[in-house]
């Protein structure tokens, strides 16, 4: 545990004065029908986000992204560890935060579907927390509730239509305007344009980045699509059963991933030319069972699936350790102790 | 060889509109389909542009503002649109299976994940209807082979307490435990990791090429369209504008809305800049009367806005809906018209 706490340390040693939020040693664990069982879904992960930076966060599904999410939010209490935005301590939940902090972090859900009131016409969606914040005087509401609709690229005739009448990927749009109501620094995008098509990715993934440098907004970016995190992301976090196994800058992550999940990720990337083809690792073949966050293996997590594994990694958690600047691995093959 | 079969699935002339607030929405436009038996085509476009209503029109599960306003479908011998409601349920059950493009509104939140999946192997005639057991080892088997952690615990849960890629993992291993003739999966793996992505695609190349079943894959990644399917529909506002085997369109993608389509994939090369293509869908209330993407093309002329291009066919089974193919326009109207850019 000891040793843990240390390796912790080094990931976030490097905290500068310019991080917007650190994550430190976080659990979430969810309690079953059996009381003696949880469903360990963040076991233990720190990192942080620095300033006007986009911080990509990918993995396995279920591996505990998008509970990493709602616990940064607040919408989970965590089973322990903190989380800091700006210097403040906000591991508690939402309700119990100060609203400006509230109003300062904002999500994009994975589910355009569920996260929108059916019951109300999207202009109302939007203009909700313009007034619950005060954003602009009520005069102006529905004016700035119909630029952020030309903002993320929606036709004004949405304004009275409910989300219901919307296609999946529209909904999404009108999702991403909400979160742009109260002017965020920290946004959470959990798989925000997963629904939507490459073209208009584009003209998000466009007008995210162009907001960012605009409002100086730093990103905690959830997704499957490497080859938008290929294009987008300063850094990737990889969770593999709720624990981070590798963390780097986005090059490095491409060019030299060291964890064979990593590598087993990057290799199963669908890509349409050769030449992309031609970057990608020797493919990895998935093999195992997949375990749950329930029965956690004895050892390191991925040891059901992983083709290098050897005795060490059926016993002890790997630490995390550095191997190249601001690049940090949980692997027996780099860690010092085995 | 596949061509001069029957296609089990013949959508000709197909329009669809939605009653929205101020009028009608004049979505599927004269859409025309052919999906062969073993075929596997992938449906790409824009948000937006019909998919989703397409596919639903198939099963005849369109929402009630829904109206079929024209046009025939045809799937293995039963007239779809004429069809009585015990044939449709029939066809439903025992013939087509469809993955919903969003997996939280079609598992019911009241019932576990364990019902669900037996009530629909029950009722797919797969499975002795009295034999419990049977029913629950296939549900199990079917989320195993979907690479669900823990199925039995899974089971027993309700759909909030699963992540995003397991309830769409429950929804995929529902549409194989009763596959049999044709599937349709609307974006089926959106919410999956790479890893788990590559598995399930593989599973359901796999299934499909065993039983010789056609699929429909709606998709927005070409690289999964590529990898999965053997010929790419490209539709945009209502209709397939563009219609080729995989390879031959990926190389050499015809529409400019195709162009643009390609040209807004991110690579893994990380070079791309992502510029999407400029303007939006056309609305559907009054949509323009030429070609739907005139207003967003960079070649359009006049016939363009004029009238609604039909299918030029250019060899090697490419079909485009585009002007540009039209022999009889001459030259150099074309020639100015693509260096308008
Ligand atoms: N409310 C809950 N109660 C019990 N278990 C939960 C709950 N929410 C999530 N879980 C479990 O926690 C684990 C992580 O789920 P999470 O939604 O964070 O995954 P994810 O990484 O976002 O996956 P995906 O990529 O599929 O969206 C899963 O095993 C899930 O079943
Ligand atoms: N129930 C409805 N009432 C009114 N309009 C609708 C309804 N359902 C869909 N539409 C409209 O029909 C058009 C096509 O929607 P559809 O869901 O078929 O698109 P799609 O291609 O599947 O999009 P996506 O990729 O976002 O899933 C959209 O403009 C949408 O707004
Ligand atoms: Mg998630
Ligand atoms: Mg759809």
């Amino acid at each position: 545990m000891n040793e843990m706490a240390n390796s912790v340390t080094s990931i976030n040693s490097q905290a500068t004065g310019d991080n917007v939020l650190v994550v430190n040693n976080m659990k979430k664990y969810f309690s079953t029908k059996d009381k003696d069982c949880f469903v360990k879904a963040i076991d233990d992960i720190s990192f942080t986000v620095r300033r006007n930076e986009v911080v990509g966060l990918v993995g396995e599904s279920g591996s505990g992204k998008s509970t990493t999410a709602y616990s940064i939010m607040g919408m989970h209490s965590i089973t322990s560890g903190e989380v800091i935005f700006k210097g403040q301590d906000i591991s508690m939940l939402a309700i119990k935060r100060p609203k400006s902090l509230k109003r300062e972090i904002q999500i994009v859900f994975q589910d355009p579907g569920t996260s929108l009131n059916p019951q109300r016409k999207i202009g109302e969606i939007i203009s909700m927390p313009l007034r619950v914040h005060n954003i602009v005087p009520r005069s102006q509401t529905e004016k700035r509730a119909r630029e952020l609709l030309d903002l993320v690229g929606l036709p004004q005739d949405c304004y009275y239509k409910s989300p219901r009448s919307l296609g999946g990927g529209e909904k999404q749009l009108v999702a991403i305007a909400r979160a742009l109501t109260t002017n965020p620094s920290l946004m959470i995008l959990d798989e925000p344009t997963s629904a939507l098509d490459v073209s208009i990715q584009a003209k998000i993934i466009t007008t995210l980045m162009e907001l960012r440098e605009q409002f100086d907004m730093s990103y905690l970016f959830i997704t499957h699509d490497m080859s938008l995190m290929r294009n987008i992301a300063d850094r990737i976090a990889i969770m593999y059963l709720g624990r981070i196994m590798e963390m780097a800058p986005t090059a490095d992550f491409f060019e030299k991933p060291q964890h064979p999940y990593t590598k087993m990720l990057v290799s199963s990337i669908p890509v349409v030319l050769q030449e992309e083809e031609d970057l990608k690792p020797v493919q990895v073949e998935s093999q195992g069972e997949i375990p749950s966050p329930v029965n956690v293996p004895p050892g390191c997590r991925f040891n059901t699936r992983c083709p290098e594994k050897f005795e060490s990694c059926l016993v002890d958690e790997p630490q995390m350790v550095k191997v190249f600047p601001d690049h940090y691995v949980s692997c027996h093959m780099h860690d010092p102790r085995t | 060889m596949v061509e001069q079969k029957q296609p089990i699935l013949r959508i000709e002339d197909l329009y669809i509109n939605y009653k929205v607030y101020g009028g009608y929405s004049y979505v599927i436009d004269g859409l025309n389909l052919n999906v062969f038996p073993g075929e596997k085509i992938a449906l790409v476009g824009e948000s937006g542009c019909g998919k989703t209503t397409t596919v639903k029109s198939i099963l005849r599960v369109l929402p009630k503002q829904a109206k079929i306003a024209g046009g025939s479908i045809v799937f293995d011998g039963h007239d779809v649109l004429n069809i009585k409601p015990n044939e449709l349920n029939e066809v439903r059950r025992r013939k087509m299976s469809m993955i919903f493009q969003d997996p939280t509104a079609s598992l019911n939140p009241v019932f576990t994940i364990g019902k669900q999946i037996s009530d629909s192997i029950k009722y797919s005639g797969l499975a002795d209807r009295k034999d419990k057991k049977a029913i629950k080892e296939r549900a199990i088997q079917a989320l195993n082979d979907c690479s669900m952690p823990d199925p039995e615990r899974i089971m027993g849960n309700y759909p909030f307490q699963l992540s995003g890629g397991m309830r769409q993992r429950v929804c995929i291993a529902m549409a194989l435990a009763t596959a049999s003739k044709f599937m349709i999966a609307d974006e089926p793996t959106t919410n999956l990791d790479v890893t788990i992505q590559d598995q399930v695609l593989k599973l359901i190349r796999n299934l499909t090429d065993e039983k010789d079943m056609s699929l429909i894959l709606i998709t927005h990644s070409m690289g999964v369209a590529r990898m999965m399917a053997d010929r790419i529909c490209v539709m945009y506002a209502g209709n397939i504008v563009e219609n080729a085997k995989t390879e031959e369109l990926l190389e050499k993608p015809q529409h400019p809305y195709t162009v643009g389509l390609m040209n807004s994939i991110p690579k893994l090369t990380g070079d791309s800049i992502l510029s999407g293509i400029p303007g939006r869908l056309p609305s559907y209330l009054t949509p323009p009367p030429g070609c739907r993407f005139s207003t967003r093309c960079p070649h359009a002329f006049d016939s363009c806005f004029v009238k609604k291009p039909p299918f030029y066919d250019i060899g090697n089974g490419h079909q485009v809906a585009c002007y540009l193919h039209d022999k009889s326009v001459p030259q150099s109207i074309k020639e100015e018209a693509v260096s308008n850019e």
